[in-house]
């Protein structure tokens, strides 16, 4: 399959790759961008450890074509910090034990970046709800939870939907 | 953050964790690499059959092919090709690649290089195999049995692995006893599933004549061990280091023939080579956990008291013995933990047999055989209050060992068992949840037509093991564990251990106890692992061992380097190293504060000044310590579950989930109560979500996360999480292990739960809602006695 020259715009940045429109946007986030930051843990859509955010909303990389996201905003994890600067909800995550191993956590930081920006004071179940497409193997999700409820606290989701407005 | 006057106990932060919600993790597959070369597997898609072809020409001839290599390219460059290795098991050949027979779906046939993943897929769907299917083996029982299909030519039966064992007085014990109790346990396949699987990347230098490996293994010099041996190359020729690591559990423990297929193909190919696994792979080819049958018969007295047990064990070993790790320790330590396991048994005899079957072996996984064991003791503690009256707590009270007969030497292979808080821990646990008031709280909910049970197990988790389990059987596994600690030139500390990290915190919990011995902050404390080159000898990530070992090294090595430092503090301040003290990045006088070195200088004058210090003083600032424990480490818990069956559906809600837990001195709570929490939800996830399934042909039906259900959060409840610090006496500051624990209790808790909830036996570790609704339809048709869904 012959690759073809492909235009994304990533973390504000426009990248010219030259891929095989087989390709899933998660390899050519990892491989041809350097972003590691996106895990495969499953690469059936089932675990959300590849979560990015198209246009602001989280998808799953592993279940996109890289051709199919030409044309709109891709975020990663990388671009959440402010340079090396963790923001609250990250912080939150490091105080509460959001994670363990960290393979999952950039999911994590991506679903609870995006859905605090909707539900900025959630309840404890609404957390559970927002995060039960990803799955977490180290934490039993005590930790996770704990970690958004904290961000969201400290006024996460309105300072995160006010940034990007 | 200030420094506090003690690092030990307080819960600090990971000090990892930063990076990792920025996601600058630096796993396996992100390794950056040059000129690396991409394998894929073509696998086996019979259980059990002879190869009678294997064409791999179209697959050589596809454009993007580098190489394509079978099992008559790799078997040759191994010595050692008999995998296994515990003393007593049958010789199982192994190879890389499958070479005349397939024994398992999944198991490698051929390996494709190409320069990218893709390529090599599209390769491996070109390698042709022909094969004469033979009656798979799928039932452990029945693979044992004169008439079934042998899975290695050259035995005749599956038996891997036989063993008996008695002591005490067990015939007296069935002489003395009011009644006897007999019940069958069985407990389904799961298996580990880190969200990151298996990886490896291998690269053979020609010139210097050395292989490096990079790969996610739990325990690198285990990896080295295998590897060298395997390959017939000097250990010290061979580097294994792991890099961050997606999650372990046991399941990265075992070097599997995919792995030593990648290592041989960079000896081949004189270059680096990367293969990672992928989820199908994983759940069709990594080792599975459990699989394990117990026939038990326990004698017993009308006071609630066993008086002693009998046990027959089968395990299902799978297909092929792991290198080293081997496939008989499910079994094994299902016959040794039984009377380990916190209650005061000394009447005790097994049979032990590890079949061949043709699914994935068997291996370690947090907890190893223990769910399954407590699961068995907590329901024969059931039915001995079922037949004696005794109520439910106070059979267990009268069972678990007595603080007064402790250290406790068990009846199998003499671990000496350090105190704990075993009745306190369930006294407090009982009383958190309103056992008194439960009879009447569950009548109530029954007359509503609600169906509530209450699930106990308590007891011990056998942790840390020293020499004497593996060692001692011939493999080349370590008990101990070692720290090198160093102070650089400008005060600040390096650690070095050969432990692994799966997320466990160790660079924290390590770095609080390093910090605190030698007077400085936690942020110029650097803990490394895992890396043969660089870290110092020991047996890695397991066992629940590695803040108990590496923890007891770090303490003493901490301890030794701080003389030091005070010897050559001493010798610039004239004065005696005994009136001098370490604190707060300083070395002062006692009393006298004012005459005082910074920690800065005192390393100056050790690298850089030496010619002032007493020759007998080295001119560097290190430790090394390694330790190994006497026997194991035994923390004890209490779970009690309140849970409720649907009766509509089986499906299971738990409403209250107590752990009351002792693993000593708690080095950090927020670290330990993580590992609890996360060990739990495993034991729910292996109990009514995750089942490795094989049909009868040993074709596997659980092969994505659409089959395969992992816990999410919405499954996964709030924990109530207690602790008692009973300090071992045999190990550094008091640690015992805490890592496996949650994953040991939960299962029993759940089934001896969902028993109370229906009023009928639960003999099978397999509760899906369908499982548990199988067992309502029985308690409907008035059939309460054992129940094997």
């Amino acid at each position: 399959m012959a690759p073809t020259l492909r235009i994304l715009n990533v973390n504000g940045h426009e990248h010219q790759v030259n891929v095989e429109d087989r390709k899933l946007l998660l390899d050519t986030l990892r491989e041809d961008l350097g972003l590691t930051g996106a895990h495969a843990g499953c690469e059936h859509g089932v675990c959300g450890a590849c979560t990015v955010l198209l246009n602001g909303r989280p998808v799953r990389s592993c279940l996109m074509f890289t051709p199919q996201a030409e044309g709109h905003e891709v975020s990663t994890v990388e671009s959440i910090a402010n340079g090396d600067e963790l923001t609250s909800l990250q912080q939150a995550f490091v105080d509460n034990l959001g994670l363990q191993c960290g393979y999952c956590t950039s999911g994590m930081v991506l679903i609870a970046h995006a859905y605090l920006q909707e539900n900025p004071k959630p309840t404890r179940e609404e957390v559970r709800d927002a995060i039960s497409g990803n799955l977490c193997r180290c934490t039993g999700y005590t930790g996770i939870v704990e970690s958004i409820l904290a961000a969201a606290e400290a006024g996460y989701g309105e300072e995160a939907r006010a940034g990007g407005e | 953050m200030t420094r506090p006057d003690k690092y030990v106990g307080k819960g600090i932060p990971m000090v990892t964790a930063g990076r990792f919600t920025r996601g600058m993790g630096r796993y396996v597959n992100d390794l950056p690499l040059v000129n690396v070369k991409h394998v894929a597997f073509a696998r086996s898609t019979e259980a059990h059959a002879r190869i009678t072809s294997l064409d791999v020409s179209a697959a050589a001839a596809h454009p993007a092919c580098i190489a394509v290599y079978t099992a008559d390219d790799l078997f040759p460059l191994l010595v050692n090709p008999y995998w296994g290795g515990w003393e007593g098991t049958a010789r199982a050949e192994g190879s890389p690649l499958a070479r005349n027979k397939v024994r398992w779906v999944g198991e490698p046939v051929a390996a494709i290089l190409a320069n990218s993943r893709y390529e090599a897929e599209d390769i491996a769907e070109l390698v042709d195999v022909s094969y004469e299917p033979l009656p798979a083996v799928t039932d452990p029982e029945k693979a044992l049995a004169p008439d079934s299909a042998v899975l290695y030519d050259e035995w005749d039966s599956n038996t891997y692995f036989h063993d008996e064992f008695e002591c005490g007085d067990l015939a007296g014990a069935f002489e003395r006893a009011d009644g006897v109790v007999k019940r069958r346990f069985t407990a389904a396949r799961h298996t580990g599933t880190p969200l990151e699987t298996r990886g490896i990347v291998a690269e053979y230098d020609s010139g210097l004549e050395s292989l490096t490996i990079q790969c996610n293994f739990q325990d690198v010099y285990l990896a080295r061990a295998i590897i060298a041996e395997v390959l017939d190359m000097p250990p010290s020729q061979v580097r294994v280091a792991s890099p961050d690591s997606g999650g372990g559990f046991g399941v990265k423990l075992p070097v599997y023939p995919e792995e030593l297929a990648v290592a041989c193909l960079s000896l081949k190919e004189r270059g680096p080579i990367k293969w990672i696994q992928d989820r199908q792979e994983d759940l069709i080819g990594t080792s599975q956990h459990r699989d394990l049958i117990i026939e038990a018969e326990a004698p017993y007295a009308t006071n609630g008291k066993m008086l002693g047990l009998k046990v027959r064990i089968v395990s299902d070993g799978g297909a092929y013995g792991v290198p080293a790790r081997g496939n008989t320790v499910e079994g094994m330590m299902a016959a040794e933990d039984l009377v380990a396991g916190g209650h005061d048994i000394k009447d005790y005899a097994y049979v032990l047999d590890v079949a061949m079957t043709n699914k994935p072996p068997t291996c370690v996984y947090r907890g190893v055989a223990q769910p399954v064991t407590v699961f068995a003791l907590d329901s024969l503690m059931d039915a001995i209050a079922e037949e004696t009256g005794v109520d439910r707590g106070e059979v267990r009270r009268r069972n678990l060992i007595k603080q007064d007969q402790f250290p406790y030497e068990t009846a199998t292979k003499g671990y000496v068992m350090e105190p704990g808080s075993y009745e306190e821990a369930l006294n407090k646990a009982l009383e958190l949840v309103g056992f008194d008031e439960w009879p009447e709280y569950q009548a109530k909910m029954r007359t509503k037509g609600r169906l509530f049970g209450l699930g106990i197990t308590c007891g011990a988790e056998a942790a840390a093991r020293g020499a004497t389990w593996y060692g001692k059987r011939g493999l080349p596994i370590s008990g101990q564990e070692g720290c090198q600690i160093k102070i650089d030139h400008t005060g600040r500390v390096y650690a070095a251990l050969g432990t692994t990290t799966q997320g466990q915190g160790l660079e924290t919990s390590l770095g609080q106890l390093i910090a605190d011995e030698l007077g400085v902050d936690i942020a110029d404390v650097r803990v490394t692992m895992g890396d043969t080159d660089r870290t110092p000898y020991g047996a890695g990530t397991w066992a629940s061992r590695c803040a108990t070992l590496g923890g007891s090294a770090a303490l003493r090595a901490s301890e030794d380097l701080r003389e030091k430092v005070l010897k050559v503090a001493a010798a610039r301040l004239e004065a005696n190293p005994d009136d001098l003290e370490l604190a707060d990045g300083h070395v002062s006088v006692k009393g006298a504060p004012s005459t005082a070195l910074t920690l800065r200088e005192v390393a100056r004058i050790a690298y850089f000044e030496a010619s002032d210090l007493p020759r007998d003083i080295e001119p560097t600032l290190e430790a090394v310590h390694h330790f190994d424990p006497p026997s194991a480490t035994f923390s004890n818990s209490t779970h009690v579950i309140i849970l409720e069956v649907d009766p509509g559906t089986g499906a299971i809600t738990f409403h209250r989930w107590v752990c009351v837990h002792d693993c000593g001195t708690v080095l950090n709570p927020l670290i330990v109560n993580g590992q609890l929490q996360g060990a739990m939800a495993q034991g729910l996830g292996g109990t009514i979500l995750e089942h490795s399934v094989y049909d009868e042909n040993g074709q596997p039906l659980a092969t994505t996360f659409m089959d395969y259900l992992v816990p999410t959060s919405l499954d996964v409840p709030e924990m109530e999480l207690h602790h008692f610090e009973t300090p071992s006496p045999f190990t550094g500051l008091g640690v015992k292990g805490v890592g496996e624990s949650g994953t040991v209790f939960a299962p029993g808790a759940i089934a001896t739960g969902v028993a109370d909830a229906l009023g009928v036996h639960v003999d099978r570790l397999e509760l899906s809602p369908s499982a548990v609704y199988d067992l309502l339809m029985r308690r409907e048709n008035g059939d309460a006695g054992s129940v094997s869904a």
